[in-house]
């Protein structure tokens, strides 16, 4: 996956915009019942403009008694409000299908870059911010979503009434309407090149806002090493460059729009003058040729309809080129979303991969080679076998590859060279599922979930029942201080449980693991200090444990060590000594050293 | 829109550019009714058949010039109104930066920099706002409003009420309607940060979900938060679709109203209320329906702004509790006198020194009298700590420029005097305050060198480098009862090179952290030379140490910046010195643009060794009397190790340098050991003596001896 800081298109819009119309497709009918219903709010919304003029038609009509008058006037009001309650009964429903459609579209297409997202390896986890990951999920959809519930339906609708108004005001007085026709060239080059010159000042401000966050995030961070270095005036003069900088950029984009507000407004004012100047001049020709009341009434009733229509004209195109930009940043959205789903996950099942059946517990390492970055070794040609029911214990210093070959059983990264077997058959060869199900694993920073403690334990499975993890529970002795809390099992657990001590995660973790009943459990035993009362605890339960199925400790416990049925001693990315606890004293090299340094 | 001390003094800063951007804005709303006035005439004279050339180019000649009074008038209005708050902005965040300069660790102990960062952004944004949007919100609409509703009751009261009374309704139903959309969208915001912080967890515990093959169970959950959140979008949506439609109603139905009344007048009073005058009516209406709208947004946006006025000046009000005693500066001040005098001694002008004067007037303590603003702007503050009524006005003579400063009363604090002067004033300068009072009697309260207080880099005082704890004890403001040091008492002699060990959780850099001065002691516990650490200067403190912090911090600038982060302008030499000292100069060499290279995000990312040299060689550079290196060379290899701190010996001779440190191979050849242990003195001496004494430090060497076999160095 790319990196998205300065995102740079690779696909074309068309690409694009083929894919996302792909999305609209089970909605079909939504968007073309509200396209039908935007052909009539458009038709709706143009009449209304000629509502007055027809009042002023009526009013002025001499041959007119009052009443009919009334009646008249009467009507065209009743016929506007039924005009206007229909074209708000239209657009409600057309704003409805349109956003339960397009919402419906995010919805779906945020689900599949959640799954998408949750099928990658843990490699490429760990080598893209999580931030970034979540905003393509949440964000990114959600600006996605305009697309679907305003963009495309308002191209349609602004482009419709642009040219619905204006062949109106054609039918009204072809010369007149052409004339003003002169000015939308320019209104038009004006509207969309500011639209474009906007844009790129909005990201130039962008990027300043971004440039002084960063800074200032840097430097009230590390605001104590200033100070002991009695930098405060550098620090002073560097955010003030940032500050004009940013304040610059502002100016700009505040004078671009302070010209290009009263610019518009000269030129749909110029559009009215026009209309108004030449029907005026028509009207000055009729009065010349004698024309009666009736007709006087006519033209004036003309000139108020045309100075609306002209008058508003310029709306639509505001709005398009407003549109226009809506539709360049969800292409750029739907970009990075396609770019996700376009991720292949590093490690996935093989080709004809098997479930594993009557699972013993057997894991074999043959001539293991790996490393996280190339030609950094951290397991060089290490072999071992593990039988059924052993307990085996790794042990050595930070870094010396233990964790690593945990994250290897599991099928967490693939190996460089050499095998792992498990039963004898190359995990390569099973279903990750089946194979990690087998497993039980209980890592040394035990993340928990927020919830309660019965939905970590049994961890979003719902056929696990209360029973069976009070039972885990008691198993594992963590039932002693759960029942002691508020709501014992329903008792909150904050994020990452950090309401609990290390030993208690270190309990509810292998509750955890145990409710599956794995036939392979493996541990990395947590190093901070935990309290004897809970570390007793703990070992009575790894003993229990440590009965029912195969299990590998990365051990720093000297009880737990004692009681392994093997001990293999890593340095270095080697194994180095192998052995029961008194074989490796015996032996008096690493595994003595150790034992000297931290249990005595 | 009043907010409060720290705000307002824009007002008076920016009062005029607003004022100015107020008036263009009524120009454009004055000018801007013009147009349905002179169109409804217009329709009016050609109903009855009365246009003739010459009116009709009157006409265009008018809406031409109103149209262009009004495009210029838009213009200034945006540059006043909306470039001020900008500019506003501005101010407001370099204000909050200085404070930010300011505090404390103590405060930054406390307070999350993300939090801080907030008043940066969003709450000076909300704030800008008022100015901007405000500001045009507020008059726009009221001389909008005014200038319509006046010049519909010209025509006919009985249709402006027709059309005023739905929108004054609408008002009120729309400042409702709008409170629950924004419940509504509450509602929403909090499902879509659920699904994020659903998102944010699932993927932070992605290695667990995969152990237990819960990938599906996840995407299961997912979609139930994804459908409350649309669910609880199309709810707003939905609400916000209803919001529009009322409004729409409403104007419509008052523009129904206003044709059925309007027309009945046309028809029944053709004289009075001729069509033209229907016309002007329904467009004055088109005008009138924004300040309506403008008037509840700008209640809306009123009360943001003042929540955020409360969080900034909550920062703004924190004050520094490590600062220089105040007496420090007075008896710095003295000495200094003594030594000026010789100079600046001359007769001057007499007063009359009054008894009353004498005590009822001082310049408050609290606060230094001359404050830089910027370089070459000084504001001078006076507090006087009690309000003689009868002042008429209070001037600040600096004596030896021949300027006499008139001072203002601060418009919310009767007690405070202040005044500004624009150029170079020299660094110290002798000053007078002068009050007069209503009897023109002038007394002259108080006299004294001022220290202008520009915080600038310079040496003080130069110390040799010795440093006495006298029985100190020491506990963290935040937890006053655990105390992390206990009655310390030993002396670092000038010159010599001193190693402190310990376990994690000794106390050892909080050793340091008192040094450095970030927290305050005790008086008479720590000493530099023969000054108490508290009643030197702190910036006189910290210039006389070079110091290597533990987390190597590193600003993401160029190598070469970074090395010569101590004074702006270093000589490419000393960095390059400094570098090779810090056994770094290959590394930074090996880089494509060398010591121009830039770190951090946006450069290069250098690993914990590099980021460690680099970091000790900005110290080195500093060349200051006192070393200190906070568990500085734990990320480099033996050799490395070896080779920098032969390097330390060589340059440091005769320079104090102290190096904590948890690995014996780093300390043992030093001049003196410390050894700490949970926050006490364990045993002071060399490597050899303590071999000999101490049982702790016997057991560390066996320890690390241990620990190498078992990591396979030695």
């Amino acid at each position: 996956m790319r990196d998205f800081e300065e995102y740079t298109r690779k696909q074309s819009d068309s690409h694009i915009f083929k894919r996302l119309l792909g999305y609209a497709g089970p909605f079909k009918k939504n968007f073309i019942i509200a396209l039908a219903l935007i052909l009539i709010d458009v038709g709706l919304s143009s009449i209304s403009p000629m509502l007055l003029g027809f009042i002023i038609r009526v009013i002025g009509n001499e041959t007119f008694t009052n009443n009919q008058k009334f009646i008249y006037i009467g009507l065209i009001i009743l016929a506007m409000l039924i005009a206007v309650g229909s074209a708000v009964v239209m657009v409600y429903f057309q704003q409805i299908l349109l956003q339960d459609a397009g919402q419906q579209i995010v919805k779906q297409l945020r689900k599949e870059v959640f799954e998408h997202i949750e099928k990658l390896s843990l490699n490429q986890f760990n080598q893209i911010p999580i931030g970034k990951l979540i905003t393509r999920v949440t964000n990114d959809t959600n600006t996605l979503s305009e697309m679907y519930t305003s963009v495309l339906v308002n191209l349609i609708r602004n482009t419709l009434l642009m040219i619905v108004q204006f062949i109106i005001m054609l039918i009204f007085n072809v010369k007149i309407t052409l004339i003003m026709g002169i000015t939308l060239p320019f209104v038009a080059i004006i509207t969309f090149g500011y639209r474009a010159i906007a844009r790129k000042q909005y990201r130039r401000v962008r990027n300043r806002n971004t440039e002084i966050n960063a800074y200032l995030q840097e430097n009230l961070s590390g605001i104590k090493l200033t100070q002991i270095f009695n930098q405060e005036v550098r620090k002073k003069e560097e955010f003030t460059i940032n500050n004009k900088n940013l304040r610059r950029e502002h100016l700009r984009e505040m004078m671009m729009f302070a010209v290009y507000r009263p610019l518009m407004f000269l030129f749909s004012m110029l559009a009215s003058l026009i209309v108004i100047y030449f029907l005026g001049i028509e009207i000055i020709k009729a009065i010349e040729a004698g024309a009666t009341k009736d007709q006087l009434v006519a033209l004036a009733a003309v000139l108020v309809t045309m100075y609306t229509y002209a008058n508003d004209f310029y709306r639509p195109l505001q709005n398009l080129s407003e549109n226009f930009n809506v539709l360049q940043s969800s292409f750029a959205s739907s970009e990075k979303i396609f770019d996700v789903l376009g991720t292949v996950p590093e490690i996935v099942d093989s080709e004809g991969a098997i479930e594993l059946k009557d699972f013993k517990g057997e894991i074999e390492f043959k001539n293991v080679w790996f490393y996280y970055v190339k030609d950094e070794w951290v397991l060089k040609d290490v072999s071992f076998k593990i039988n059924a029911n052993e307990t085996i214990a790794f042990v050595g210093a930070t870094g010396s590859g233990k964790t690593t070959i945990m994250n290897l059983i599991v099928r967490n990264y693939d190996i460089i060279k050499g095998q792992i077997l498990i039963d004898g058959i190359d995990i390569k060869k099973i279903k990750l599922d089946s194979l990690r199900s087998e497993i039980g694993q209980m890592p040394q920073d035990v993340f928990l979930f927020t919830g309660s403690i019965k939905s970590n334990i049994a961890f979003k499975d719902d056929e696990i029942s209360l029973d069976d993890v009070i039972k885990a529970s008691e198993y594992v002795g963590a039932d002693s201080f759960i029942e002691s809390l508020d709501g014992k099992y329903e008792h909150i657990v904050r994020e990452r449980g950090n309401n609990f001590s290390t030993g208690q995660r270190q309990l509810l973790s292998f509750a955890r693991a145990l409710v599956y009943e794995p036939t392979i459990m493996i541990l990395d035993e947590a190093t901070a200090n935990i309290d004897s009362e809970t570390e007793e605890i703990i070992q009575n339960s790894l003993e229990k444990m440590m009965k029912i199925s195969t299990m590998i400790v990365v051990a720093h416990r000297l009880s737990t060590i004692q009681k392994a049925d093997r001990i293999y001693v890593m340095q270095k990315g080697e194994i180095k000594e192998a052995g029961t606890h008194q074989e490796l004293l015996a032996l008096g090299k690493i595994y003595y050293s150790l034992y000297e340094l931290q249990y005595k | 829109m009043i907010f409060g001390k720290h705000i307002n003094k824009y007002y008076l800063k920016y009062g005029i550019l607003l004022l100015l951007g107020v008036a263009a804005l009524l120009v454009v709303d004055w000018f801007q009714l013009q147009i349905p006035k002179n169109l409804g005439q217009l329709v009016n004279h050609f109903e009855e058949g009365l246009v003739t050339q010459q009116y009709m180019s009157k006409f265009v000649k008018e809406f031409i010039t109103i149209v262009l009074i009004m495009v210029v008038g838009r213009f200034f209005w945006r540059i006043f109104v909306m470039g001020t708050s900008r500019q506003i902005l501005y101010d407001l965040r370099a204000q909050l930066f200085d404070h930010a300069l300011i505090l404390d660790q103590p405060y930054y102990q406390t307070h999350k920099v993300g939090a801080i960062m907030a008043f940066f952004s969003n709450d000076a944004e909300t704030i800008r706002a008022s100015f901007g949007r405000g500001t045009l919100m507020l008059f726009d609409s009221l001389f909008l409003a005014i200038l319509v509703v006046s010049r519909m009751l010209k025509m006919d009261w009985k249709l402006t009420l027709f059309s005023t009374i739905p929108l004054i309704f609408l008002g009120i139903v729309g400042f409702i309607i709008i409170r629950k959309m924004r419940m509504k969208f509450r509602l929403r915001q909090d499902a879509f940060e659920y699904m994020n912080e659903f998102t944010q967890e699932s993927f932070s515990g992605i290695a667990i979900i995969k152990g237990f093959v819960k990938e599906v169970k996840e995407a299961l959950l997912f979609e139930e938060i994804n459908d409350d959140f649309y669910n609880k979008h199309m709810d707003f949506v939905r609400t916000m679709i209803w919001v529009n439609i009322v409004i729409t109603v409403f104007i419509n139905l008052t523009i129904a109203a206003i044709f059925g009344f309007g027309s009945y007048l046309a028809i029944i009073n053709p004289a009075q209320f001729k069509v033209g005058h229907l016309f002007e009516f329904f467009t004055l209406f088109g005008t009138l329906i924004w300040p309506v709208m403008a008037l509840t947004q700008f209640a809306n946006l009123r009360s943001q702004a003042m929540a955020s006025y409360q969080r900034i000046s909550g920062f703004l009000d924190a004050k520094p509790l490590i600062k220089d005693d105040t007496n420090i500066l007075n008896f710095y001040l003295n000495a200094l006198k003594q030594k000026e005098d010789a100079v600046r001694h001359q007769p001057y002008a007499k007063f009359y020194l009054g008894e009353k004067t004498a005590k009822s007037i001082v310049i408050s303590k609290d606060y230094p009298l001359g404050f830089s603003k910027e370089d070459h702007k000084v504001q001078f503050n006076i507090y006087l700590n009690e309000e003689i009524r009868a002042i008429k006005t209070v001037s600040l003579e600096l004596y030896g420029l021949e300027l006499n400063i008139p001072l203002k009363k601060n418009l919310f604090n009767p007690y405070h005097y202040e005044g500004y002067y624009e150029g170079l004033l020299p660094e110290v300068i002798y000053y007078k305050v002068n009050v007069i009072d209503f009897d023109d009697e002038k007394f002259q309260n108080e006299e004294g060198f001022l220290k202008y207080q520009l915080i600038k880099h310079q040496k003080e005082e130069e110390l040799k480098g010795s440093i006495t704890f006298n029985n100190l004890s020491f506990a963290y403001p935040d937890a006053p009862n655990t105390l992390i040091l206990k009655n310390i008492n030993v002396e670092i002699k000038a010159g010599e090179s001193v190693g402190v060990l310990g376990r994690t959780g000794s106390g050892k850099s909080t050793f340091v952290d008192l040094l450095l001065r970030t927290y305050n002691v005790d008086n008479d516990s720590i000493y530099l030379d023969h000054y108490d650490i508290m009643s030197l200067n702190i910036q006189n403190v910290r210039n006389n140490i070079a110091y290597v912090p533990q987390d190597n911090f590193l600003y993401s600038t160029t190598i070469a910046e970074n090395i010569a982060f101590s004074e702006g302008e270093m000589a490419f030499d000393r960095i390059v010195e400094a570098a090779k000292l810090s056994d770094v100069y290959d590394n930074i060499a090996e880089f494509k643009d060398g010591f121009k290279t830039t770190l951090g995000e946006r450069g290069v990312t250098v690993s914990g060794g590099q980021k460690q040299r680099i970091s000790i060689a900005r110290a080195l550079a500093k060349e200051a009397p006192i070393l200190i290196l906070d568990d500085s060379v734990s990320a480099v290899d033996t050799n490395t190790e070896e080779a920098i701190l032969a390097n330390l010996e060589r340059v440091r001779k005769g320079k104090t340098t102290i190096l904590i440190a948890h690995r014996i191979s780093t300390v043992r050849k030093l001049d003196k050991i410390i050894l700490l242990d949970q926050g006490q003195l364990k045993a002071v001496g060399t490597h050899d003596e303590l071999m000999k004494s101490s049982e702790l430090y016997q057991d560390m060497v066996r320890r690390q001896t241990l620990e190498g076999r078992v990591m396979g160095d030695a």
